[in-house]
């Protein structure tokens, strides 16, 4: 079916069963010209694929940005001066979701809210989006879902391709040249430079509205088909300069300013590999490995916050169907060894952690197009090594996801428990842009213990799909729960001077998110596609006031959207010609109580795209973000006596930047064989 | 050819060639006029499954619309100056290009026949 009208349509995937684990997305993308979003109608897991098509509708220029056309994923500003985003799902900070690049775990610990602004969207073919914990071979992480994105591959019939974009000061440029060796070798080198050089203050508080920055990001990647065998490789290094907060930065003056600089580099090996055994069906085996280090300087002011990190990964999973391909067993071993060294906040919040973990997974389809009943149960047991404070422990992971399909209706359903370790620091980076004292809740620096959250998870959704008059119609509706038994949180709330940090179990008060979501689409024009969302998500934290009584109480999060409303028109027409139209509406959101006003106002942003494609010129786009020009006004308090009020850039609620005028142009460069 | 739901819309299959992924984006693009509810190409059988509203659109307006993009329709072949514009990769009629794309049957125009030459094909192919 035709390029962007068909979002929708379910792509020919294939089916758990058929590949080896570690390529099988791979394989998924690979069918050609799949468009917009899609909801898995075969996969048992909740999937939604976000191809390229998709990811051109809007701005997009990192994967903190690819979801402004998604109601599942809202994206904010974690403060007013780093130009960091962050993304929520089911209601709960990036950090809580799993980030795989092509099933290979890549960011957590330090790049976890970082690591977003270090994927190009230029560099991305797809974007596979699993709300709720996944399969357990990838860990036992993933609380609010797994964000799997693919890399354009090597394999490909684009011989090169380049991208360059221009916004408010901000200048991008994106190339990636690919070789073919040979039938089975191919490789590729990936370029992304970003600049934004001008200081922009389009508030007048004297403070830049985004960072002036620097990003060159490198990365060279191989793959290889054998015939019993798959192979990929890659090495990438990531290095960003920013500077941020006062206006004045680098001139002289007579007060002392608040700025904010950071430094960051990153390099990245990783490899997976995949053979096929004689005997049985499908019988393989896949190795997986990664190997991390980042540095990272930074300061906020008067604080420092300095970081190295050294991670280890690797996973080992064998696969094989058991008398035929309807059930299939996973099972395997991994470890994941994370060692970082930070300064922060006077103390340390340094951890060495090892998990090595053993696992089993089974499922069962009982027809290959999806139809009937498919289940995927999992268990895995990990233990847990902190070779600095001494916690350890032994962590039973069971999973289970069950899908009944009926003609246009499927059905599916999830009882999951996860744990992860928080890290201290760099998944609250936005809170350190503050004169806040931080208070650690019952814990001094000699007896800091290590923040293992877990939760359990279900989640409920059913999807329609039909087609009506020869066009498909899809509604979906989705309900998640996930219940915290011991979570790590900030609280803003008690005085306008600290914040109070807390870890552990709240004796009976249980954190909470719940998310609802419903939403549908349909071409109901020609050639133009209507998609519509409504979400709603309840979010609770304990009061930290409270946690010295025998029950303490829980009380709304600060800084989420209760309410969101998502609308999009996209049109494509015969001759390239493309327009886009998006709106979100987000209801009020609760702030701190002390020293805000009780909640901040609702507002819509709407955003759109024209863009044209030829052959001889590529595709070419002008955009606008935030047509409507709805700004948070105040984005830093106190900023005019920065080192003595009540200073405090980290309650972002909204924009921080009016409407913005963007424009880009794409190339693709065609083998000609 | 069978008809719709209501009298007004026709649901028919039409063969078209071509070889790739990039040919099938062509193909249904072409086809795509205001009216038609759905073109769907298939790159196996080269089968082009149309539905349109017969009072908006007519089965030779789409023919037209695919030749003129650089397609053959069956009996209704591309001309020389439609098929030139066609990529590189997507050189259908060529017979080094359809046997890289594991193509066997002939193709349904060959290069430099002229539309007048053109046999009627019929029933030489099979899928």
């Amino acid at each position: 079916m035709i390029g962007l009208l068909t979002a929708g349509t379910i792509n020919a995937q294939v089916v758990d069963t058929s590949a080896i684990e570690l390529f099988e997305t791979l394989e998924e993308v690979q069918v050609d010209m799949d468009p917009g979003i899609s909801l898995s109608k075969k996969s048992v897991l909740s999937k939604e694929l976000i191809s390229e098509v998709e990811l051109r509708k809007a701005a997009c220029c990192d994967l903190s940005e690819s979801f402004e056309t998604n109601a599942s994923i809202s994206a904010s500003y974690t403060d007013a001066v780093t130009g960091t985003r962050q993304i929520k799902l089911l209601g709960l900070e990036g950090p809580y979701a799993l980030y795989t690049r092509g099933n290979l775990q890549t960011m957590g610990g330090l790049s976890s809210v970082l690591g977003l602004a270090l994927i190009p969207g230029a560099w991305i073919q797809s974007i596979q989006l699993s709300k709720g914990p996944g399969s357990i071979v990838n860990g036992a992480s993933a609380m609010s879902g797994q964000i799997n994105y693919e890399l354009r591959p090597s394999f490909t019939k684009e011989k090169a391709h380049f991208n360059l974009f221009a916004g408010p000061g901000r200048f991008e440029q994106n190339a990636i040249y690919t070789w073919k060796q040979s039938p089975r070798w191919s490789s590729n080198a990936m370029v992304h430079g970003r600049q934004q050089l001008f200081r922009w203050d389009g508030n007048n508080d004297g403070y830049l509205d985004a960072p002036l920055s620097n990003h060159v990001f490198v990365q060279n990647a191989w793959q290889h088909n054998g015939k019993n065998s798959e192979a990929q490789f890659g090495i990438k290094a990531s290095y960003i300069k920013n500077i941020g907060g006062s206006t004045l930065y680098g001139y002289p003056t007579l007060v002392p300013i608040w700025s904010h600089e950071l430094k960051t580099n990153r390099y990245e090996l990783w490899a997976k590999r995949g053979y096929f055994l004689d005997g049985g069906i499908n019988r393989s085996i896949g190795t997986q490995l990664a190997a991390n280090y980042q540095e990272l300087e930074s300061y906020f002011g008067t604080r420092t916050f300095n970081a190295q990190e050294r991670n280890l990964y690797g996973n080992l999973i064998f696969q094989d169907n058991i008398r035929d391909t309807r059930y299939t067993l996973k099972a395997g071993l991994d470890y994941n060894w994370r060692n970082l060294d930070q300064e922060i906040w006077g103390r340390t919040g340094d951890y060495n952690i090892l998990t090595t973990g053993a696992y089993a997974e089974y499922s069962y389809v009982a027809s290959p197009d999806g139809e009937g009943l498919s289940l995927i149960l999992g268990q895995r047991l990990d233990y847990l090594q902190d070779f600095d404070g001494g916690s350890k422990g032994f962590y039973p992971v069971p999973r289970a996801h069950l899908k009944y399909t009926a003609g246009p209706w499927s059905f599916r359903s999830q009882l999951s428990y996860s744990y992860r370790v928080a890290t201290l620091g760099s998944e609250y980076m936005g809170y350190m842009a503050n004169n806040r004292s931080f208070e650690f809740y019952n814990e001094t620096q000699e007896s800091f213990e290590l923040p293992v959250e877990d939760a359990i998870t279900t989640g409920q959704s059913i999807i329609f799909t039909k087609d009506v008059f020869f066009k498909e119609l899809q509604f979906y509706f989705d309900v998640y729960k996930t219940l915290f038994m011991n979570k790590a949180v900030f609280d803003f709330d008690n005085t306008l001077d600290s914040a109070t940090y807390y870890y552990g179990y709240a004796n009976g008060a249980m954190p909470y998110s719940t998310s609802i979501q419903v939403g549908g689409q349909y071409e109901l024009i020609h050639r133009t596609m209507f998609k519509f969302a409504y979400r709603y998500q309840d979010v609770k934290q304990v009061n930290t006031a409270t946690l010295g009584e025998y029950e303490p109480v829980l009380e709304e999060a600060i800084l989420y959207v209760p309410h969101l409303i998502y609308g999009g028109v996209s049109y494509s027409g015969r001759k390239g010609l493309g327009f886009e139209l998006n709106a979100t509406y987000n209801s009020s959101q609760r702030l701190p109580t002390a020293g805000y006003a009780e909640r901040s106002p609702a507002f819509t942003i709407l955003n759109a795209q024209f863009s044209k494609e030829g052959r001889a010129y590529g595709q070419i786009y002008v955009g606008f973000q935030n047509l409507l020009n709805v700004r948070q006004l105040d984005p830093i308090v106190g900023g005019d006596l920065p080192f003595d009020g009540n200073f405090d850039a980290s309650i972002v609620w909204g924009p921080i930047m009016g409407r913005q005028v963007y424009a880009g142009w794409r190339y693709d460069l065609r083998f000609q064989e | 050819m069978a008809l719709g739901a209501q009298n007004k819309f026709t649901e028919t299959t039409i063969e078209v060639d071509g070889l790739c992924g990039m040919c099938e984006e062509r193909i249904e693009n072409a086809a795509y006029l205001p009216g038609v509810k759905k073109a769907d190409w298939d790159r196996e059988t080269h089968q082009l499954a149309l539905a349109f509203r017969n009072d908006k659109v007519t089965e030779e307006e789409i023919i037209a619309s695919i030749n003129e993009v650089g397609h053959d329709v069956k009996d209704h072949p591309a001309t020389d100056e439609q098929y030139a514009n066609i990529h590189g990769c997507c050189k259908f009629r060529d017979a080094e290009q359809r046997k890289a794309h594991g193509l066997t049957e002939e193709p349904l125009c060959k290069p430099g026949e002229t539309h007048e030459e053109h046999p009627a094909h019929g029933d030489k192919r099979k899928h």
